[in-house]
């Protein structure tokens, strides 16, 4: 099983973040595909973009980011956590995300 | 009835030199305020003077409203620094392209602001004249 676990992400609708993500881990397994749990930042969650589709989770790293299409998106009871299964992996070159502005 | 929702939808406008901006096609009500907002100095609303019906216009910053419709639009672009590194402003906070557009020499600004201000208002146009299409006909071609 592989696993990356990050700090920053996002949920993104198109060119919108829908909500920023603050802690998560992204794990892959031959059966399950890739599947990440994280923490939604209070505050910083749109729902009405939240409820938009296609959804991607976006983890960016140093020169570039991972994006995943979200097939199905759950939130907690509370809302703050999630869990999401996703499609697969693809990267972007030298174009990070960081924490969106208020 | 149509929609009142847009999808995000983004276009690509040529610069000289082979570069390129891309930018969003529409910009939402929010998007739109957050627009005016910069754009305009506060307005303090003295209820007497309104009751008078004396001049409550707005005061507009012609510096900020410049940049202000930049902000709202722009998304990416292919500029980069002397090393040809690219000038990552894509999904960064308003600050750091705010640095940015406040870093590249005034001739590339103005050349992004133009060609955003003439996007604006070709889709000022368009929206205009969708809403006085009849169903059916054909609509203007968005840039």
């Amino acid at each position: 099983m592989q696993t990356i676990r990050g700090r920053v992400a996002a949920v993104k609708w198109a060119y919108y973040t829908a909500a920023a993500v603050e802690g998560y881990t992204v794990t892959h397994d031959k059966v399950a595909g890739w599947t990440v749990a994280g923490a939604l930042v209070p505050g910083a969650v749109d729902a009405f973009k939240l409820a938009q589709r296609p959804l991607y989770f976006v983890a960016p790293f140093k020169r570039g980011a991972w994006r995943w299409e979200i097939r199905t998106f759950t939130r907690g009871a509370d809302g703050g956590r999630f869990v999401a299964s996703l499609g697969p992996v693809s990267v972007e070159g030298e174009h990070g995300i960081t924490r969106p502005s208020p | 009835m149509g929609s009142r929702v847009r999808r995000p939808e983004v276009d690509v406008l040529p610069l000289t030199d082979g570069d390129t901006i891309t930018v969003k096609r529409y910009l939402t009500a929010g998007e739109f305020r957050a627009l005016i907002k910069m754009s305009t100095k506060p307005l303090h609303v003295d209820a007497g003077r309104a009751a008078n019906g004396q001049d409550l216009s707005f005061e507009v910053d012609p510096t900020e409203s410049g940049i202000g419709v930049v902000l709202a639009y722009l998304l990416d672009w292919t500029f980069t620094d002397f090393d040809g590194r690219p000038l990552v402003i894509r999904d960064q906070p308003t600050a750091v392209v705010r640095a940015a557009l406040e870093a590249i020499d005034a001739d590339s600004y103005m050349e992004v602001q133009r060609a955003i201000q003439a996007h604006d208002s070709t889709m000022r146009a368009y929206i205009a004249a969708e809403k006085k299409t009849i169903p059916g006909a054909t609509a203007p071609v968005p840039t």
